[in-house]
């Protein structure tokens, strides 16, 4: 926690324009990376970004000046997202959904290099994860938040979120392993 | 050490940046005669590169125009209209209108129930001084003439009925037949003019009506015109009740 998050804080509930976009410019990276990790489809993360921000801001009066912005942002982003996952679970999940995982639709499958496809093979492996090791590994290795920070966003112990990144990573790598994916550097 | 030891010392040594130190010694030892750690090894390194990979491919993005407005459309500082009219520079051309309609929509309803308040506070003061009033002023003498005849003989059942009527009977009773006026009134959207006058609607006065009959209730003849026929009726009633003639008196026959 800075003290210029506290001021763009006061000032976004001042009415100061200049803050929130600031606000916004210096987080919106963030909670997309985050959205977009956690959902897998970009349209669908920008919209969660916007709703991430929509309660935020709502409910800014409310955050508690004493402690980090960015894990209490995460924390409604996390929420958003699980939240937008449910509602998918309940539709039928659309059969071009997995090419839409890269910009370039599914004609470009083919000419991408190695490393988009470790990108993709991890992005598909994580989808399978459970929802906890899922989290905190991405905000541990998308947004690089530390553990405790983590910590505070989901509301568990450090140790929780050590155990649960330890087996995420295990998982992750047999799924990796099992889809054929070999060390080529 | 345990292959599961050594399996952590892999994550923290690949994932959390650790450098090496004398228990990576060990951890070399270890993978040197164990297979399966080796594998996790190789495993393990290869999670590390796709993650490097997996970072990078987040798409850039710049919503921060459209996060604006929506929170703007929004006016997430709720009732602060001056907060969210100061946002509305930050839209390009600040075209978007910022609804004023339900703090308007509240302001009008707080009103509205002050106004209320206010009305029901009165009326309920208007029913005290009415009663009170009522229940303090003296009888007339005249007003109950048979019973001031027979209250000097010696007891009997009129003079009775007279010490229930100065009691606190008669006075529970009187105000009673006032709260119910005035329950009534308010039921049938009659209106509370002041402390002493109340009116109904001209639909209720009308005695032709066979649900307005006044004869059926003699106390209501004087609704609508004020407290003085209230009193007066209800006085009849109870000589009435005291005196009742051979008609009245269903035992007479």
């Amino acid at each position: 926690m800075t003290d210029d998050d506290r001021d763009l804080v006061r000032g976004c509930l001042d009415g100061d324009a200049v803050s929130l976009r600031t606000l916004v410019d210096r987080y919106q990276g963030l909670l997309f990376g985050l959205c977009y990790r956690m959902v897998g489809h970009r349209q669908d993360a920008e919209d969660l970004v916007q709703d991430v921000f929509l309660r935020a801001f709502r409910s800014l009066h409310r955050w508690d000046a004493s402690r980090p912005l960015k894990p209490w942002l995460a924390k409604i982003a996390v929420n958003c997202c699980r939240t937008a996952l449910t509602n998918r679970s309940r539709k039928p999940v659309p059969t071009e959904f997995l090419d839409q995982l890269s910009d370039d639709g599914p004609q470009s499958r083919n000419k991408r290099g190695p490393a988009e496809d470790f990108a993709e093979d991890l992005q598909l492996a994580l989808e399978t994860l459970r929802e906890e090791y899922r989290t905190c590994f991405v905000m541990y290795h998308q947004q690089e938040l530390s553990l405790a920070e983590i910590s505070e966003a989901l509301g568990c112990p450090e140790g929780t979120i050590k155990t649960w990144l330890y087996r995420a990573r295990r998982e992750l790598a047999e799924l990796l392993q099992q889809r054929g994916v070999q060390l080529t550097r | 050490m345990s292959c599961s030891q050594i399996q952590k010392q892999m994550q923290s040594l690949l994932f959390e940046q650790r450098r090496m130190n004398s228990t990576d010694t060990e951890l070399n030892d270890h993978l040197a005669g164990c297979s399966e750690c080796q594998a996790e090894w190789q495993r393990l390194q290869t999670l590390a590169v796709a993650i490097h990979d997996w970072r990078a491919s987040v798409p850039a993005i710049d919503i921060a125009d459209r996060v604006v407005a929506e929170i703007v459309r929004h006016q997430p500082f709720g009732n602060d209209a001056a907060a969210n009219r100061e946002l509305r520079p930050l839209l390009r051309g600040g075209s978007l209108p910022v609804s004023t309609g339900s703090h308007a929509g509240l302001s009008s309803s707080g009103a509205r129930t002050s106004r209320r308040a206010l009305f029901a506070a009165l009326t309920g003061l208007a029913a005290l001084l009415g009663v009170t009033a009522m229940l303090d002023r003296p009888s007339p003498p005249q007003r109950h003439p048979d019973v001031q005849s027979v209250a000097n003989s010696s007891r009997s059942e009129p003079r009775a009925a007279l010490e229930i009527a100065q009691g606190p009977d008669v006075r529970t009773f009187v105000s009673g037949v006032g709260s119910a006026y005035l329950a009534f009134v308010q039921d049938t959207a009659g209106v509370v003019n002041s402390a002493t006058t109340l009116a109904l609607p001209d639909s209720l006065r009308s005695t032709d009506a066979a649900s307005n009959d006044a004869s059926a209730l003699p106390w209501l003849e004087g609704v609508g015109r004020g407290w003085e026929p209230i009193q007066k009726s209800v006085g009849t009633m109870i000589d009435t009740f005291l005196n009742p003639t051979p008609a009245d008196d269903p035992s007479a026959t």
